[in-house]
């Protein structure tokens, strides 16, 4: 199976488990889902996900039971909702199947594809527009920080910080435009077609 | 449009996206990084300023979106990684600033109503993220948990609803100083 029928399938069965309720269909779609893209690459159902994005979901599906649904389980001696344990569970499954997509995504398609894809679809000054991003990121990133402290040293207290913010914004914006400028008269003397 | 245009088109919007990536590349992850409280609402706000005052350089239907897709790739490729939150913002507010902006034009009502929805967008955000993350039935789950927790500390009935509008409230708050802000700024620009 080619990647892109992977990613197809898989992307059309993560949404049947976002339309479907019951936690039973939750875990069949998303199953098959990742079924998918495991066939393919089985290192993407290893998201790159910081353990911090688990904590909520994790600690929601294992306390939730404790304030809400029917209490029908007992633990550490408290009443617990099996029900609104497996639905919890069906959140964090969701949510996993949902990082190992966007995990294959990202292992199996470079940036090169991206562009020539948004090229044939039409946006025809992809390419130009990401080599451009990222030549001039350096550039904007040291100006606007440079114009950030020329901005904060004249200004002792962060209420005046506050106050005057449409100055610097203002500044960062005409720095940017310059720059722009600059950028544009370059590609129009050497010719560049558009 | 003549070949001058289009390049000054294409590098202008690229510039401003450059401008709103690197913000939401090094502001945004350092509030993050801090767990700064309403920092989606603040990050939209910066990135609504710079789209207003970006589109009175590029007066030109489309400017808007394009600006938002250079952000976009930008954070797409960023040291973090992709992160669905941030990229779903960055879409969302992008649609709507472009979408008053083509309306209403440049003035001081489009720029107050393209930077309050771009604000309030966090709070519909927040929703839709966690309906695609999470799936359906999560809302639900919510209302019950709130209602257990309710009982359970002793709040009234509605207090979460007190909760939710003190959310939307600081969204508004931050939508209109960053109006503020870009209405000034343009006016010290002369573009407005």
């Amino acid at each position: 199976m080619s990647r892109t029928l992977s990613l197809r399938l898989s992307l059309a069965l993560f949404l049947a488990g976002l339309i479907a309720g019951p936690p039973p269909w939750k875990f069949t779609f998303g199953g098959l889902a990742l079924a998918m893209i495991i066939l393919h690459d089985p290192r993407s159902a290893r998201p790159p996900v910081r353990f911090r994005f688990w904590v909520f979901p994790l600690m929601f599906a294992a306390l939730a039971p404790f304030f809400a649904g029917d209490f029908d389980w007992q633990v550490l001696g408290k009443d617990y909702s099996s029900g609104m344990f497996y639905s919890g569970l069906s959140f964090v499954f969701h949510a996993y199947v949902l990082a190992s997509i966007t995990a294959f995504a990202g292992r199996n398609y470079s940036l090169n594809e991206i562009v020539s894809f948004a090229e044939r679809r039409g946006f025809k000054t992809f390419g130009l527009r990401i080599a451009l991003a990222l030549s001039g990121m350096k550039i904007i990133r040291r100006q606007t920080v440079e114009t950030f402290r020329q901005y904060r040293l004249t200004r002792r207290n962060w209420a005046s910080v506050i106050k005057d913010f449409d100055l610097l914004a203002s500044a960062t914006v005409r720095n940017c435009a310059a720059t722009a400028e600059r950028i544009a008269v370059l590609f129009y003397i050497r010719g560049v077609k558009i | 449009m003549q070949q001058s245009e289009k390049i000054r088109f294409v590098v202008y919007t690229t510039i401003f996206g450059i401008l709103w990536g690197a913000a939401e590349m090094l502001l945004g992850t350092f509030l993050h990084m801090v767990q700064f409280p309403f920092r989606g609402a603040l990050m939209a706000s910066i990135g609504a300023i710079i789209l207003c005052l970006g589109r009175t350089y590029t007066p030109v239907r489309g400017a808007t979106v394009c600006t938002g897709i250079v952000a976009l790739a930008l954070k797409m490729i960023s040291a973090g990684g992709f992160k669905m939150g941030p990229a779903v913002g960055i879409m969302i507010e992008t649609l709507l600033a472009e979408l008053v902006l083509s309306v209403f034009g440049i003035s001081r009502l489009s720029f107050t109503l393209a930077c309050m929805l771009c604000a309030l967008e966090g709070v519909a955000h927040f929703f839709i993220t966690n309906w695609l993350t999470y799936g359906r039935g999560i809302f639900k789950a919510y209302m019950q948990v709130v209602t257990g927790l309710q009982k359970f500390f002793g709040f009234p009935d509605g207090f979460w609803k007190e909760v939710i509008a003190f959310w939307v409230i600081v969204h508004f708050i931050f939508g209109g100083a960053a109006a503020w802000v870009s209405i000034k700024a343009a006016k010290r620009l002369r573009k407005l």
